[in-house]
């Protein structure tokens, strides 16, 4: 492999930083990608994240800190140097090649012997191979997507860059292509870095998801990590929804901490706020709520608000209830009892939670 | 619809059919092309079919100047005898100036679509600006600048690097002439082509393992093809029939066949069928080359 690095091992990203001009893009991140992992960099529009892609594959060189795979110290390398292969968010075919040729484009550079044969078992794996003889333009989009992604799974590389490749696909499609994606990683164990702004594709696909915002990582994790415990406000509204309150600490209560909501006393949990004392944004998740019409006995933690809306979704329903302090949450009950609650808009219902299920947050987005 | 159809005439429209859009349609397309079909039909053809008439006509022998309809080949034996050199020329100087011209527009392209910056449009107008004077004038400041008087002369003698002292009136100013007037026809469809190659795909040939060069050859220039293809004809095309060029710079022996077509039209008394079977062998010629050229190189896009 003439030109090409020899480099083995995880992914480490150190305190990389890229800067257009005076807009930082990337800010000072640093980042571990355990090798063979399947990573999901999810984030919402313009928070850095091609950029981020860009420095791994050498496209881009970063403003300050290094790149590194194992040991290897890629900074400053050409992409050609690099054991990294990326599937573009606009696939970028090569237009005058023939699916195979561009297939085989790689191994060939890399003056492989079975090139040809290369290509061809890379078209088998993503089932492309009745299509080896056309050109990219005769092909549809999601086929299109599956010979960028032989294209690039063809050289082996230690990593593979995809940056949103089924952005471009329609619902069904794409989740086809996400379970043939997740199988194709499985079966060949490389490190799959996935950019998405799809926050459920993230969380089906990744063993690790990342939430990146204005060139920072706010929280990385599992998925089931970071939806059941978020530690910024914008990891608890980006992720999956939350019913919020802005709210003031006034106590603790053996393992709790008691919040005020406006006039609503809430516990949390100490270990999963964030903030001990002052201002603490509340939040729990909708399906951890339960809807009843009478106030329920027990512990406290409860609210009564007024039903606006009620979406009957088959396997749950959902509600909408205005509360007291003026902010509307939602909750999904399952469908699990015999007479079913039999809410209408207006009626009057008590929403209670586990406070185990509950989390602080600072107000203020860092 | 019903009005249009009625102004054609058209007993077989029902205006209950279920396609009047289509037949709508059909009519507005026929209606587009109708000036620009009788302008090629009136100007185009007819004159080509009258050219064709003449090359074939015969001279009254002893009245110069007066011929007579015939079916006479010889005029075409003569234009191929008399006159092969004049065709070798044209072609092998149109040649020279399509591949100079090649040679200095892909760069030229290439920088103003990957690296000018905010100097693109700038560029552009640089290298459209020449079409603001005249063809004949652009050319006559040629003459001035190959001047045996002139710099580029003067700095070439000071060097030692011109043997023959001169450049004006030699078959070196007419490829100089040519590949400058014609320059603005290659460089446009190049650069055409290579700005609206995604930069995406570029850097996927990065990305392969191809370095800087290898991506070019495998990826850039293969995709910016249609354009070189299409300047390469536009330039060599017009540059093969030219006559001003030489008549201007080049020198007063070894003319090219747009001259002596030129000459045999104006100046030569008797001379319209040979002119005639000469612009038509001029055209065959470059028609052949052309289609075999297109083959060999062709894209989906223009073949
Ligand atoms: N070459 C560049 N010059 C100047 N600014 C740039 C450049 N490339 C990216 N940026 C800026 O950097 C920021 C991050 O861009 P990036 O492409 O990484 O976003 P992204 O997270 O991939 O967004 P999306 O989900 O829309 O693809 C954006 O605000 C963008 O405008
Ligand atoms: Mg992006």
């Amino acid at each position: 492999m003439p030109g090409v690095r020899q480099a083995r091992g995880d992914l480490r990203l150190e305190k990389v930083t890229k800067t257009f001009g005076d807009f930082v893009a990337v800010d000072d991140l640093s980042l571990d990608v355990p090798r063979g992992s399947f990573f999901a960099l999810l984030g919402p529009s313009g928070c850095g994240k091609t950029t981020t892609l860009r420095m791994v594959a050498g496209l881009e060189q970063p403003t300050d800190g290094r790149v590194l795979i194992g040991d290897t110290d890629l900074t400053g390398s050409r992409p050609y140097e690099r054991p990294v292969n990326t599937v573009f968010q606009s696939y970028a075919l090569f237009p005058h090649m023939t699916v195979r040729d561009n297939v085989a484009f790689g191994p060939k550079r890399r003056k492989e012997k079975d090139a040809a044969q290369r290509a061809d078992d890379a078209l088998e794996l993503v089932q492309m191979t009745q299509f080896a003889q056309r050109k990219p333009v005769q092909l549809s989009g999601g086929q299109q997507q599956r010979v960028a992604l032989a294209r690039a799974l063809v050289n082996h590389p230690e990593v593979l860059l995809l940056d949103e490749p089924l952005g471009a696909l329609d619902l069904k499609l794409r989740r086809e292509m996400q379970v043939e994606l997740k199988r194709i990683q499985t079966e060949v164990g490389l490190t799959f870095i996935h950019v998405t702004h799809d926050q459920e594709e993230a969380m089906t696909m990744a063993d690790t998801v990342a939430v990146m915002n204005k060139g920072r990582i706010e929280q990385l994790g599992p998925p089931a990590e970071l939806y059941d415990l978020p530690l910024t406000r914008f990891v608890a509204t980006f992720l999956g929804q939350a019913n919020t309150g802005v709210g003031t600490i006034e106590g603790v209560d053996g393992e709790h901490l008691v919040a005020d909501v406006l006039g609503t006393k809430v516990r949390i949990l100490k270990s999963r706020s964030q903030v001990n004392e002052g201002q603490v944004l509340f939040g729990v998740r909708p399906e951890k709520v339960t809807v009843s019409r009478k106030q329920p006995d027990g512990v406290g933690n409860d609210v009564k608000g007024v039903v606006r809306d009620v979406s009957f979704l088959g396997v749950a329903t959902s509600y909408l209830v205005d509360m007291p302090s003026g902010t509307t949450w939602s909750c999904y009950e399952q469908n699990l009892d015999v007479e079913p609650l039999d809410l209408r808009p207006g009626d009057g219902v008590w929403l209670t939670w586990n406070p185990g299920h509950a989390f602080g947050v600072p107000v203020e987005e860092s | 619809m019903s009005a249009l159809a009625h102004v054609a005439g058209d007993p077989a429209v029902d205006p209950a059919a279920p396609a009047p859009e289509t037949r709508k349609r059909s009519w507005t397309a026929y209606l587009l092309l109708l000036p620009g079909v009788l302008w090629l039909g009136v100007f185009f053809l007819l004159p080509l079919v009258q050219l064709a008439a003449v090359s074939l006509q015969s001279r009254y022998p002893g009245f110069p100047g007066y011929y007579y309809s015939d079916v006479n080949f010889s005029n075409y034996a003569a234009a191929l005898t008399d006159y092969a050199p004049h065709f070798a020329r044209s072609f092998v100087y149109a040649g020279l100036a399509t591949l100079f011209a090649f040679l200095i527009s892909y760069p030229l392209a290439y920088a103003m679509a990957f690296k000018a910056g905010r100097w693109r449009n700038l560029m552009l107008i640089c290298v459209i600006a020449p079409f603001f004077t005249s063809f004949i004038l652009r050319t006559f400041a040629w003459s001035q600048i190959l001047a045996d008087e002139g710099w580029v002369v003067g700095v070439l003698s000071f060097l030692h690097l011109l043997p023959g002292g001169s450049i004006i009136n030699t078959p070196v100013a007419v490829v100089a002439g040519l590949t400058y007037n014609f320059l603005p026809f290659m460089v446009l469809p190049i650069y055409a082509s290579l700005e609206r190659a995604d930069p995406r795909v570029i850097e996927a040939g990065g990305d392969l393992y191809a370095n800087g060069i290898t991506t070019f050859r495998t990826v850039t220039l293969p995709m910016s093809m249609p354009g070189v293809l299409a300047g390469t004809l536009l330039t060599f095309i017009p540059a093969a029939g030219d006559f001003v060029n030489m008549e201007l710079l080049g020198p007063q022996r070894g003319k090219m066949v747009g001259n002596v077509i030129n000459d045999q039209f104006l100046a030569v008394p008797g001379g319209y069928p040979v002119a005639a079977a000469l612009s038509f062998t001029l055209m065959t010629a470059i028609l052949v080359m052309v289609f075999l050229y297109v083959r060999r190189f062709g894209t989906e896009e223009l073949v």
